[in-house]
């Protein structure tokens, strides 16, 4: 079948034609539009964070965690960027979207617009493997259509970045035109940008974008909507996972060794149906010289240092 | 490890630079960018970094026209730097400058000299002797002969010709007499000196930094060291700096000897503690950026480009340290 073999040139980092890039994000996108802003999940399931192009260790995350086949799965946004496999990691998930829709939900994160990957990455190696932007275009429509969020039995909100002061209800989110290019401000913006950090009230994020938010607005948000956790992303852990706020928030990070020099390790949550939370930790896969899946490809540019 | 190795870092260096220049990051505005505790602090950076980019772009300029390879490399890598990087590299810069205003601010005495050791396309001689015209006495370079040449020539072309200002060719690996003869023929030994060495005592192994810094403050009566490098980090779980060395390695051939040897702030000091009358001070340079970074400059700096990812940047950073020796 065409999508198979899809999947498995994709797995082994192989080229894929502009027109099979195409019509993998004509499809997704099909898909993509039927679901809300925020998507109703059922456990049991996996949470997972941010991957950033480093499709080897994605590899190893579908590996330590059941696989698709078996498991389903909420991924928090920022597949693209920073990493060198951008293209492969997006367009692998959303193969799996396709062949198994209703085990993957995509969240969007900050990473999945056209400005953020002009920026950090995706588009540089759109334009090194294709020698033209259209693949990137593609795959930016596709960004507009990714949720915005997620809710796991009513009980646990999905977001990549974090809450918003324009947000207390779910029905806040619900009412946002999501297809579009994520705004500079507001309550869309904040979602993908906010961080949750030791502060009494709603204050300046050092990002640029978002909010800075307080257990106060934790507690507040969870109450008013009858949650006991948000799982969110954006944040590198150097743990894999990071709970706050007595358990009321967690940080999921999915990229070991992020950008292939931080040293972290990297991590999923898994939520049964009793809404237990277990964590599996994993590592970078060890580059490899000479033959086969070299991790870090011979020609790229060259990691970043002080030098 | 090659001698090129070493020189092609220069590149990265000079290519930071022109990337955080034309991001707008550096130079640091003129206005209560940096938490100074002395009056004319603002009068002082201001001076200091007049012209600082039409200067760094005439150099590229002229380098373009010199040597099309090394141009191509430089500006390509200066395009493609993320924001984390143009963030370091201001706070690299910064932080040099910093500690060289601050000796000289705190100072008596009135002349004073200049060593910038392996300084590669750094441009601070023409900002510092525009600075201190009558102050500084000399100002001394020391590189590799083939980078020596090439900046020679380009400043050549700029048109910048100073008498007190001398480009040297010098291995800093090879013999320490050689290293000091070659300083001591342009630099008046009982002259307060300040000594540069911006990532390069890392590319050294232990045994000849250790030699350079020795000899140096033996040599020179009085004066204050100041140092910028990346340190490998030393609690258990810490692998940034493994990882560094490796990924270096083997991408680049590039070695880090002490690394890992002075692999924190109080290991990196240590090898300016021997000297018992010297008074130092090491910041990583997170710490240096939450001590020096105004709270009105970082909202500057926050508005020219979204910074995905702060933990990155103080990962970063806590394996960098600035380090500012004073002996006499």
């Amino acid at each position: 079948m065409e999508l198979e073999k899809t999947i498995r040139l994709l797995k082994e980092g192989k080229h894929l034609s502009e027109e099979r890039v195409y019509d993998i994000c004509l499809k997704s996108q099909e898909l993509l539009i039927t679901e809300g802003n925020v998507t109703h999940v059922d456990t049991p399931v996996t949470i997972c964070g941010d991957i950033h192009g480093q499709l080897h260790d994605l590899l190893t995350l579908f590996e330590k965690s059941g696989g698709v086949e078996k498991t389903r799965y909420v991924f928090l946004g920022d597949f693209v960027d920073r990493g060198f496999y951008s293209l492969e990691s997006f367009l692998l998930l959303l193969c799996y979207k396709i062949r198994y829709p209703d085990r993957i939900t995509l969240i969007r994160g900050n990473h999945e617009t056209r400005q953020i990957t002009k920026v950090y990455g995706f588009y540089d190696e759109v334009m090194r493997k294709y020698g033209n932007s259209n693949v990137w275009r593609y795959c930016c429509e596709v960004f507009d259509y990714l949720s915005l969020g997620a809710i796991i039995n009513n009980r646990i909100f999905c977001v990549h970045g974090g809450l918003s002061p324009d947000v207390s209800t779910i029905n806040e989110i619900k009412a946002i035109d999501r297809k579009q290019e994520v705004p500079h401000e507001g309550a869309m913006c904040d979602l993908l940008w906010s961080d949750p950090d030791d502060v009494d009230k709603w204050s300046l994020s050092p990002r640029g974008a978002g909010f800075l938010f307080g257990s106060n607005e934790v507690e507040e948000f969870l109450h008013t909507n009858g949650f006991e956790l948000i799982a969110r992303a954006h944040q590198l852990v150097m743990e894999g996972y990071k709970e706050m706020f007595d358990g009321g928030l967690v940080t999921v990070w999915s990229a070991p060794n992020y950008c292939y020099r931080c040293g972290n390790v990297a991590a999923v949550l898994k939520i049964d149906d009793q809404l237990e939370r277990n964590y599996t930790i994993f590592d970078a896969v060890q580059p490899q010289d000479g033959v086969g899946n070299a991790i870090i490809p011979t020609k790229q540019p060259q990691m970043d240092y002080f030098l | 490890m090659t001698n090129l190795a070493i020189q092609q870092t220069d590149y990265d260096a000079f290519s930071s630079k022109i990337a955080a220049i034309q991001r707008g990051y550096l130079p640091p505005s003129s206005k209560n960018a940096l938490n100074q505790d002395y009056d004319d602090a603002d009068a002082w950076l201001s001076k200091l970094y007049i012209n600082f980019k039409e200067l760094h772009m005439n150099y590229l300029n002229v380098l373009r026209s010199k040597n099309r390879r090394v141009y191509s490399k430089i500006n390509k890598a200066s395009l493609n730097s993320f924001p984390v990087m143009n963030y370091g590299t201001y706070l690299r810069t910064a932080a040099i400058d910093l500690s060289v205003l601050q000796y000289l601010n705190d100072s008596t005495f009135d002349k004073f000299q200049i060593v910038n050791l392996g300084a590669g396309s750094d441009l601070r001689m023409i900002q510092y002797l525009n600075m201190f015209p009558d102050r500084l006495e000399n100002f001394v370079d020391i590189d590799f002969a083939e980078a020596v040449q090439l900046k020679q020539g380009i400043i050549n072309d700029l048109g910048f010709k100073n008498d007190k200002y001398h480009l040297l060719a010098c291995d800093l690996k090879q013999d320490i007499k050689k290293t000091m003869e070659t300083l001591e023929s342009r630099l008046d030994l009982s002259t307060p000196t300040i000594i540069i060495t911006e990532c390069m005592l890392c590319y050294l192994p232990e045994t000849q930094s250790q030699l350079l810094i020795d000899n140096c403050m033996k040599s020179f009566e009085k004066g204050c060291w100041i140092s910028y490098d990346p340190i490998g980090g030393d609690q258990p779980s810490d692998r940034f700096g493994k990882i560094m060395k490796n990924n270096l390695q083997e991408s680049r051939g590039l070695d880090l000897p002490t690394l890992l040897i002075y692999s924190s702030t109080e290991k990196y000091l240590q090898r300016w503690a021997a000297d018992n009358k010297a008074e130092s001070t090491i910041l990583d340079m997170w710490q240096f950026h939450n001590k020096y970074i105004s709270a009105k400059e970082m909202a500057r700096l926050r508005s020219l480009q979204f910074l995905d990812e702060i933990e990155e940047l103080k990962l970063m950073q806590l394996h960098y340290v600035i380090l500012q020796c004073e002996w006499q």
